[in-house]
């Protein structure tokens, strides 16, 4: 027997995520499915609501309020309607409890159920703080330790419920980002906790690894650290190993270019399938959202395998472990910082130099301490130019301690600046980037390899 | 989501703002003051206009019967004035509510216009409003507790001639 599946009016695609209870009203008038009456009641009853919330936002004390706030406050009221209506199976449905039901009903409900939504969001942040991935990556840490939390102190369920004040910089994979206020804070912590489960398959260290392999300086990156693991573990089933196996050896990548190169996008498309299947399996993943989840980001690399393989950079996407370096080689104690007047007088004395020439002999013979260096660099004696000719002189032990104490990206022409970045480190970035390529990539090495003492 | 979209029934609101106003006259009248239909409406223009170009919305009966019955007893009112000082202060009110940052209620702003008006500016709009309230604006937005000046001692009470500098 064939399976009948109901037909709906609304399609729930054609919805807007953010404003449901206006999308549907929208598309109910232009279906013909609403009378003009039943619409002209439904804004009635949205003055009635506005008004009623309006004197409750101003404590009764003020009949007037500013237009923005009004229509916050109306925005709000939709929203935790829409909340409500999307409890419903479908549009339909929805739509016939907007015919039948008073909209201040609507919105009572709205409101009950947003309220337990930021009850279970809060009990979810819980259990995501208790079980993260352990990471020195920032934007995770800081995201789930703070970002999140600012959303809970901040949100006003009843005047702007629709508003997501949260500082979220984690990406997640495949983010709605169609959602707004709680609703997409729950979404982002619902898929955050799947993450997290499916991450828990293997060590800290093996991701650590795995994302140096990605990038040495990954702390500071805005990277999805789930899709990163599950396209390696893809990439190891599609090789022929074991899911649990994170990382990809040189010989897999030749062996997936081998195999996979020539295939079409719809049988690539079917073996990333395949792939997210016995991953799931492998791993026993039962659940459907976890499994849905994992799936979607499967078939989101779908273009980016394809491009790999033909341009036979496998490497771009299946990542090898980095590991750590044991120690580092070179053991750095700086000199003896001078007493600060010593300092002050020889910054004057500096800072008075007509000629640069007399300021490097005066640095070189003088200054016997990194920290003192940095100090004069900051010291407001060196000006514009004079910076580059003063770096010229270095040598490049004295260049790698500078650059190891800038920060990471100093040498990075494609990393985004801080704003607190400092003259001379905007300088020596500059210096840097006019390096040629052999002596930057020398210095960089130098800096890698040295451990700082600290006295 | 256009606000002003969904605010039709703005003439079902004029009219009974009207007949609100209209059936003021009964408590004003003591004092020789009454508005006729045609001022009454006038007074609802304005405030519709002061609402607009101050970027407010209101949505009960509003404050214009608060001013009436609130001024009826100044001494500086007269039927001759009446109308146009009323449209006036409706303006006016709206204006400080903004400028003041909604910190105050519409009772005790009310109430502070009647007070400088009476008092300090001896009927003048143009002092209360380019002196007096510019003063209490002012006192709010840096949060000054004594805000309204009520305490003549207070150090830290708003000072004419610093402003005016």
């Amino acid at each position: 027997m064939n399976n009948l599946e109901r037909q709906h009016l609304i399609k729930r695609e054609s919805l807007n995520e953010a404003e449901y209870f206006l999308s549907i009203l929208q598309e109910a008038s232009r279906l013909k499915l609403l009378t003009d009456s039943k619409l002209e009641s439904i804004q009635l009853q949205s003055i009635e609501l506005l008004a009623g919330q309006t004197e409750l936002y101003t404590g009764g004390e003020s009949s007037s309020v500013k237009t923005e706030t009004a229509q916050s406050i109306m925005q709000s009221i939709f929203y935790n309607i829409g909340v409500y209506l999307k409890s419903f199976p479908d549009p339909d449905m929805s739509l016939e409890a907007i015919k039948q039901k008073p909209l201040l009903e609507l919105h009572r409900h709205g409101r009950k159920l947003v309220e337990k939504q930021i009850k279970s969001a809060v009990e979810l942040l819980g259990a995501i703080r208790n079980d993260s991935i352990v990471t020195d990556n920032c934007a995770y840490n800081d995201t789930i330790e703070n970002g999140i939390s600012v959303f809970f102190s901040a949100y006003n369920a009843d005047f702007a419920a629709h508003d997501t004040p949260a500082s979220i910089d984690y990406p997640l994979s495949n983010d709605k980002m169609d959602l707004a206020g709680i609703e997409y804070i729950y979404n982002y912590l619902q898929k955050l906790f799947l993450e997290n489960r499916f991450c828990k398959n293997f060590t800290g260290h093996d991701i650590h690894c795995l994302l140096r392999g990605y990038d040495d300086r990954y702390q500071d990156l805005l990277i999805n650290i789930f899709g990163i693991v599950l396209t390696n573990v893809v990439g190891s089933v599609l090789a022929g190993k074991s899911a649990v196996q994170l990382n990809i050896e040189p010989i897999d990548r030749e062996y997936l270019q081998q195999k996979l190169a020539n295939l079409s996008k719809e049988k690539l498309d079917t073996r990333l399938q395949e792939a997210s299947t016995q991953v799931c399996k492998e791993l026993g993943i039962s659940d459907e959202p976890l499994h849905e989840h994992v799936a979607a980001t499967v078939m989101s690399l779908s273009a980016g395998f394809k491009r790999a393989l033909e341009n036979d950079r496998l490497e771009s996407m299946f990542i090898s472990f980095k590991e750590n370096l044991s120690q580092p080689l070179i053991l750095f104690e700086d000199g003896v910082q001078m007493n600060d007047e010593l300092f002050r007088n020889i910054t004057d004395e500096i800072r008075e130099c007509r000629y640069v020439s007399d300021k490097i002999v005066i640095i070189q013979r003088e200054i016997h301490s990194i920290t003192d260096l940095i100090d004069l660099l900051e010291g407001y004696s060196i000006f514009d130019d004079e910076y580059a000719e003063i770096f010229q002189s270095l040598g490049d032990m004295e260049l790698a301690l500078l650059m190891k104490k800038s920060p990471a990206y100093m040498t990075d022409p494609d990393f985004l600046f801080e704003e607190d970045e400092k003259e001379w480190q905007s300088m020596l970035s500059c210096f840097f980037n006019d390096l040629d390529s052999t002596r930057r990539e020398s210095i960089r090495e130098l800096a890698g390899k040295i451990g700082i003492v600290t006295s | 989501m256009d606000i002003n979209r969904i605010l039709l029934p703005a003439v079902m609101m004029d009219k009974s703002a009207i007949n609100e106003i209209i059936n003021c006259n009964e408590l004003t009248s003591r004092y020789g003051l009454t508005l006729s239909q045609t001022a009454a409406l006038k007074l609802v223009e304005t405030r519709a206009e002061a609402l607009s170009s101050n970027g407010r919305i209101e949505f009960s009966g509003g404050i214009i019967n608060k001013i009436i019955l609130a001024f009826s007893n100044s001494p500086f009112l007269s039927q001759s004035n009446y109308s146009t000082t009323l449209n006036e202060l409706i303006e006016i009110f709206y204006y400080f509510k903004n400028e003041t940052l909604d910190e105050i209620s519409d009772d005790e702003l009310i109430s502070l216009m009647k007070k400088y008006f009476d008092q300090s500016c001896q009927g003048s709009i143009e002092l209360l409003q380019n002196r007096e309230l510019v003063a209490l604006a002012h006192n709010i937005r840096y949060g000054i507790s004594d805000y309204a000046g009520l305490c003549e001692d207070t150090d830290e009470a708003f000072d004419e001639e610093i402003f005016d500098e």
